[in-house]
């Protein structure tokens, strides 16, 4: 289900800055990142790849259905 | 000595207690429900910045410019949707074409009438030549920066901008263009963190926007949705380019994985390509799949891979197929790679099956977006430049020709749009924007929040999805479906555009978005089905040749007076008029 | 017969505080990250238990190991306590270790940005445990040469662990990613139980001295 988990966080932002597609946003209260829009998730790996904790857990299998040209 | 266990209540027991409360309190809350603020419509402040130039977009092309404009004297701002090195496609191009005579044994004339000829006279000569002639000083800068030393290329792309304390503005979308008295006058957008609006006064302004898709699963381009190129059109500027088609294929499985289908190149260092020109990208693939329909495999046919005779125009000396493209390095090699393409697809014969549309809705690299009226990057709109992808300046071609040329074609011209529009803006005043118009703009970027009721933007854009992705519809071409197609999306730009809900910030950007995508929907079908040929990645079943006769000519798409979407066709080899 | 109750004690240890976390930590069903990954991320947890049952080492009398004999006790004691206090000082480096060998962001640029964000209870808990295991590593090892009483210097010692393990364990269960409600719960007991101890033990004496 795309990004799927966000463990270990310490709170440094620099996923959300990261994500393309603004799936991630830091929960007020905790300074924590937390996942706010999965549905917007590009499998990218940007977030995964910048972040200095190696917290984020990313499957390839996509939330919403996904249209292609043929199958 | 005697247990006391339960004799009386010492000071340290109490605190050894609370310790413990406090522990299973903070563990237990540890992975509460996270949530954000609400918003209110009505809670938006505008803020106002003003700067000679200002540069819209963080990719490669996004941060020439700025360097470029700011070294020229101009005072500069940067403002990005996303973050500064993350955001478009930069971050996923892993080779940057360095041109070099001696080195390659071809010259810059040899080499650009090479990318002309597989570009079937598509291309714009001049800015083919261009992006050769000053590609290895943009590497050589790039390379100064870090560019070259590791896999992620936000700090070494910061690197020139903090040099220069360039103010930098992220995760703002600008949707708006402002235009007075014939020029460009500013920009304005909304932030996706807090409730602001950002009015933005600019003698001179750069797009470096990129282009943009239909959002597609398989490529990370769903924050491309043609923001600048749309921006631009509404206030009167020309558009080029839709017909085109970049023909990328995912994986079959896990399509919409963009990581994994690039099998680890997002994870390569970058590093730089030398002179090779090829026809790729176009939709031979698309073409297969619609002849013997599924499974499709990439690749020579003794790898599985069938050959379909007919289809899209391949010349002869261009005649190696997608599937014959070099070697990929062993998996799992990531640092110091041999060259590489930044926009290539899958290796071959690596993960079985192919389907189609991994980047739906894009053309090729440079071929859509602002008609430029001279080599200087600047649109038809005065003090309104673009760069990269975000200018149709047909440096490639209706069809990638030069590996690795994408990245260094931004660079290159993004350099050359930050000087000229620095130089632009010396000539000229701070432009005045009034206040009413401000206001009208506001309102239309707040619409979305107003509703009360509406469609969510995130199932029209899979409604868009589902009309335009299909093979039959986007990749191979014929006048009846398209005119059906495109009776869809004007159902959904005349009726849904104008009725996206938005409930959040998040959704706000996606309602622009889709808005957006629809609107370049609608010109990719009426260009296609204005152009009554098949030329590099443009096929039409019911047109499958080449028409020299009628269509040497470019497809600008421009707002008319009453609001419609007009078309002009304009000769290849020639400028556009103002 | 005392073999027999010694070895059920050794086995009674081993499995509060090794089988039982692991046990957890297999039930957590975390997905798999990589070999190394994985490896540190269970020793880091085992490290920490192991931080726990130095309490139990450390010749407090009226626990269960009162059957071994304190000097062995206490050279079991110091033997973990130096590398455990070692893991822990590493524990910074292990978490970028893995980016040596994958793409992503460098592992220096990684560290740096790991011990300079101060944004999250749980990194700042982290990162004060961090200071405190190195001082309690100095003054262990360096105990000679402080000049203090043995009482004093256990007295420090003693109160610095107890600060410790309260702020490990914090960041332990708000940090750690291998940390589900069972290992939660399971910390805060042995955490507690193992303070409570202590504490008990400065209290008898306090008693004594009175």
């Amino acid at each position: 289900m795309s990004i799927t988990s966000i463990r270990g966080c310490i709170g440094c932002g620099d996923c959300v800055r990261a994500c393309p597609t603004d799936v991630i946003r830091l929960d007020a209260k905790t300074g924590k990142a937390f996942i706010a829009y999965v549905e917007d998730c590009q499998i990218c790996h940007l977030c995964r790849m910048y972040c200095p904790v190696d917290a984020i857990i990313i499957s390839p299998e996509k939330m919403i259905p996904v249209v292609v040209s043929w199958r | 000595m005697k247990e006391s266990n339960n004799e009386g209540f010492s000071r340290r027991d109490f605190l050894g207690i609370a310790g413990v409360a406090t522990l299973a309190t903070v563990g237990l809350n540890g992975e509460g429900e996270s949530t954000l603020p609400s918003i209110d419509p009505k809670g938006f402040e505008t803020k106002e910045y003003q700067s000679d130039v200002l540069v819209i977009g963080g990719g490669v092309a996004g941060v020439f410019a700025a360097t470029k404009a700011r070294d020229a004297g101009a005072d500069v701002m940067l403002v990005v949707k996303g973050g500064l090195g993350t955001s478009g496609q930069t971050p996923f191009a892993k080779g940057v074409f360095s041109f070099d005579a001696k080195e390659s044994g071809v010259s810059l004339d040899e080499f650009t009438n090479k990318v002309s000829r597989s570009s079937l006279g598509t291309n714009n000569a001049i800015y083919t030549k261009q992006m050769a002639e000053h590609s290895k000083a943009r590497v050589e800068e790039l390379r100064s920066w870090g560019f070259f030393d590791q896999v992620l290329c936000r700090d070494p792309l910061t690197h020139p901008i903090k040099e220069r304390e360039i103010p930098v503005m992220e995760r703002i979308m600008i949707t708006h263009l402002i235009k007075e008295e014939g020029k460009i006058a500013g920009a304005m957008g909304f932030g996706i963190d807090e409730q602001s609006l950002y009015l933005f006064r600019a003698k001179s302004v750069i797009l470096c926007t990129g282009a943009g898709g239909f959002k597609p699963n398989g490529f990370p381009i769903s924050d491309l949705t043609h923001d600048g190129t749309v921006m631009a059109y509404n206030i009167g500027a020309k558009v080029t380019g839709k017909e085109w088609n970049d023909g990328h294929v995912g994986s079959d499985k896990n399509s919409a994985a963009s990581f994994d289908n690039w099998h680890g190149m997002f994870e390569q260092v970058p590093s730089t390509t030398s002179v090779e020109i090829r026809h790729d990208l176009g939709v031979d693939l698309n073409y297969q799949a619609y002849k013997k329909g599924p499974p499709v495999m990439m690749g020579p046919p003794q790898q599985g891979a069938t050959f379909v005779v007919g289809g899209p125009f391949r010349p002869v000396e261009f005649s190696q197929m997608h599937g014959e493209r070099r070697d990929h390095p062993p998996r799992g090699e990531h640092r110091g790679p041999p060259p590489r393409d930044e926009r290539r697809g899958p290796p071959p014969g690596s993960n079985g099956t192919n389907v189609g549309g991994a980047s739906a809705g894009l053309s090729i690299h440079k071929s859509e977006g602002l008609v430029p009226i001279n080599e200087q990057c600047e649109s038809t709109i005065q003090g309104l430049y673009a760069a990269g992808d975000a200018l149709g300046s047909y440096m490639a071609g209706a069809i990638y020709t030069q590996i690795g040329s994408s990245m260094a074609g931004s660079s290159v011209q993004g350099a050359i749009a930050g000087e000229a529009s620095a130089k632009y803006a010396k000539t000229i005043a701070m432009p005045k924007i009034p206040k009413s118009k401000v206001n009208k703009i506001k309102e239309e970027i707040l619409a979305p929040l107003y509703r009360e009721s509406g469609y969510s933007p995130a199932w029209v854009t899979q409604t868009l999805q589902g009309v335009m992705i299909p093979n039959f519809v986007l990749y191979i071409k014929k006048e009846l479906m398209m005119q059906s197609a495109l009776a869809y999306v004007e159902e959904l730009q005349s009726h849904h555009s104008p009725m996206l809900k938005a409930s959040s910030l998040h959704e706000l950007r996606l309602a622009h978005e889709t808005t957006n995508m629809i609107l370049s929907a609608q010109m990719k079908l009426k260009a296609s089905l204005m152009r009554t040929e098949s030329r590099c990645s443009h096929y039409r079943v019911d047109y499958p040749d080449m028409d020299n006769e009628n269509w040497q000519v470019w497809i600008n798409i421009y707002k008319g007076k009453d609001g419609t979407m007009e078309f002009e066709k304009q000769p290849f080899g020639t400028w556009a008029k103002v | 017969m005392q073999n027999t109750s010694k070895h059920s004690t050794l086995f009674g240890v081993l499995f509060i505080f090794m089988g039982l976390p692991t046990l957890f930590w297999f039930l957590g069903e975390y997905p798999f990250r990589s070999f190394l990954k994985d490896s540190l991320g269970l020793a880091t947890l085992l490290a920490l238990y192991l931080l726990y049952l130095q309490f139990f080492l450390s010749g407090i009398p009226k626990t269960p190991l009162e059957s071994y004999r304190f000097k062995t006790i206490i050279r079991i004691h110091k033997y973990i306590g130096y590398v455990v206090v070692l893991f822990f000082m590493l524990h910074p480096f292990f978490i970028v270790l893995p980016r040596f060998f994958e793409a992503g962001l460098l592992p220096q640029d990684a560290l740096i940005k790991l011990l300079t964000t101060f944004e999250t209870q749980g990194e700042i808990v982290g990162l004060i445990a961090y200071l405190l295991i190195f001082f309690l590593g100095a003054t262990s090892l360096f105990r000679h040469k402080l000049g203090m009483k043995y009482r004093s210097w256990k007295l420090l010692h003693g109160i610095t662990s107890l600060l410790f393990i309260f702020l490990a364990s914090w960041h332990a269960i708000d940090m750690g990613r291998h940390i589900n409600d069972a290992q939660t719960l399971w910390i805060v007991l042995v955490a507690s139980t193992a303070s409570w101890m202590l504490l008990q033990s400065y209290r008898r004496e306090d008693e004594r001295i009175k």
